[in-house]
């Protein structure tokens, strides 16, 4: 043991007799034992494998790569899982009476119940399967009403140009057809028909001969990205038609 | 007993859209009983049961996607479940008009009223006994009577220290054996 000088002063200053006793130890040890402790150590843990320790405490065996390593943890980990007791042994201890009652079960369960927890699960959560959604009624009666008022512009155009002779209406049609062009021009087609109600929409449509309902019914199971633009409806007017019977033919 | 998926090969399929509702209900087929009989025994009632446990799945189904494997899953079902138990039981009694004074008996008069109750036997005064606990105390037992669940773990299920929870239950235990041998 080195001497520290401060704390020899110290003592020669607090006692003089306890300072001039000699400082050396007075207990003994077995010879070699620090040098054979490691191995003990180990062989505790490791009761399998036999360790020795040459003079110089250089282990005389070969031990496997990164042994060191992870000895520390795993030491922990057993010591962890030796000092835990198990729930079984705790209440034996605690309680011998409750451990002794014993864990039967006492509440009984509909037969069968287990089997169907799974598929009562997937009914409450929201749907991720391709939806079938009802279209707006609104909607498919103007994409009708677009098709009708082009469907009527078109004949008119045939009848002007197709017949090439005045036509006692012909100013009318004209009005009509200057009218017809300046929404097409301003591309104010979806004002126009906002404006008006679903009930006037639906009257025109039924008085010039569609019939609603049926396309109501056809709308509900066509998917958003298939219908038509409404700039379909003003190239051709058999857009809606052909829409119709497309969906017919898919169901 | 039937063979279950890792939970880590379960977790990635639940990831992919194509596989999300087979590896959902190979989760709940895995840990169904377990996670029934730890609400039951709060709850008591098996529709009562129900209603939460379905509840407890639906939390599942949108949250699985966010849970940071940072616990086990199953911890992590657990706490759910108990949370929403916790919840049921207080809406139940704030339902019932139940005061504080009168909440050790409300639970131990519904196990009562079970059809099978039979207050000769001992299991049944076991329940009686248990009911009447707080409910944290209560979880605790039960949680290491009957799931014999280790310290460390319940510490992650119930977000308490494992000392508390040592002491939690050995209280619990000394409650529970002077109501059987006095009753």
């Amino acid at each position: 043991m080195t001497s520290n000088k401060e704390i020899s002063a110290e003592l020669l200053s607090l006692s003089p007799t306890l300072a001039a006793i000699p400082n050396t130890n007075v207990f003994s040890v077995p010879d070699n034992y620090f040098n054979e402790l490691p191995a003990s150590v180990l062989q505790l843990l490791q009761p399998d494998q036999s360790f020795s320790f040459g003079k110089a405490g250089i282990p005389s065996m070969t031990v496997p790569e990164g042994y060191f390593d992870g000895l520390a943890s795993s030491i922990l980990s057993r010591i962890k899982s030796q000092a835990e007791e198990t729930a079984s042994e705790e209440i034996s201890s605690l309680s011998p009476s409750i451990a002794a009652i014993g864990k039967k079960n006492i509440f009984s369960v509909p037969e069968g119940y287990f089997d169907g927890i799974s598929t009562e699960a997937l009914k409450n959560i929201a749907p991720q399967a391709k939806v079938v959604e009802l279209k707006p009624k609104t909607r498919i009666l103007k994409y009708m009403a677009a098709a009708v008022v082009a469907g009527v512009i078109g004949l008119s155009i045939f009848n002007l140009t197709g017949t090439k002779k005045q036509d006692s209406n012909s100013g009318y049609q004209a009005d009509l057809m200057a009218q017809a062009n300046t929404i097409l021009k301003n591309k104010s087609f979806d004002k126009e028909l906002n404006a008006l109600s679903d009930k006037d929409i639906e009257q025109y449509l039924e008085a010039n001969g569609e019939d609603v309902d049926a396309a109501l019914v056809a709308s509900t199971v066509v998917d958003d990205n298939n219908l038509p633009s409404v700039e379909e409806y003003i190239i051709d007017d058999n857009t809606l038609e052909n829409f119709l019977k497309k969906v017919n033919l898919n169901n | 007993m039937a063979e279950h998926q890792d939970d880590k090969e379960l977790l990635l399929e639940f990831k992919n859209e194509a596989t999300k509702e087979r590896a959902y209900t190979a989760i709940i087929k895995k840990y169904q009983e377990k996670l029934y009989w730890h609400i039951r025994r709060m709850v008591l009632d098996h529709d009562d049961t129900n209603d939460v446990l379905q509840n407890m799945f639906i939390k599942v189904w949108n949250n699985l996607d966010n849970f940071r494997e940072d616990s086990q899953l199953y911890t992590w079902m657990y706490r759910i479940a108990t949370n929403e138990s916790l919840t049921f039981l207080d809406k139940q009694k704030k339902r019932s008009a139940v005061s504080i004074s009168d909440d050790d008996s409300y639970m131990s008069n519904k196990l009562v009223a079970d059809k099978d109750f039979d207050g000769n036997k001992l299991e049944w005064k076991l329940q009686m006994a248990i009911q009447r606990l707080p409910e944290k105390q209560k979880i605790v037992f039960n949680l290491r009577y009957f799931d014999e669940m280790p310290y460390e773990e319940m510490s992650r299920v119930l977000e308490t220290s494992e000392g508390a929870l040592k002491a939690s239950y050995h209280h619990a235990v000394k409650k529970i054996e002077d109501f059987i041998l006095n009753h």
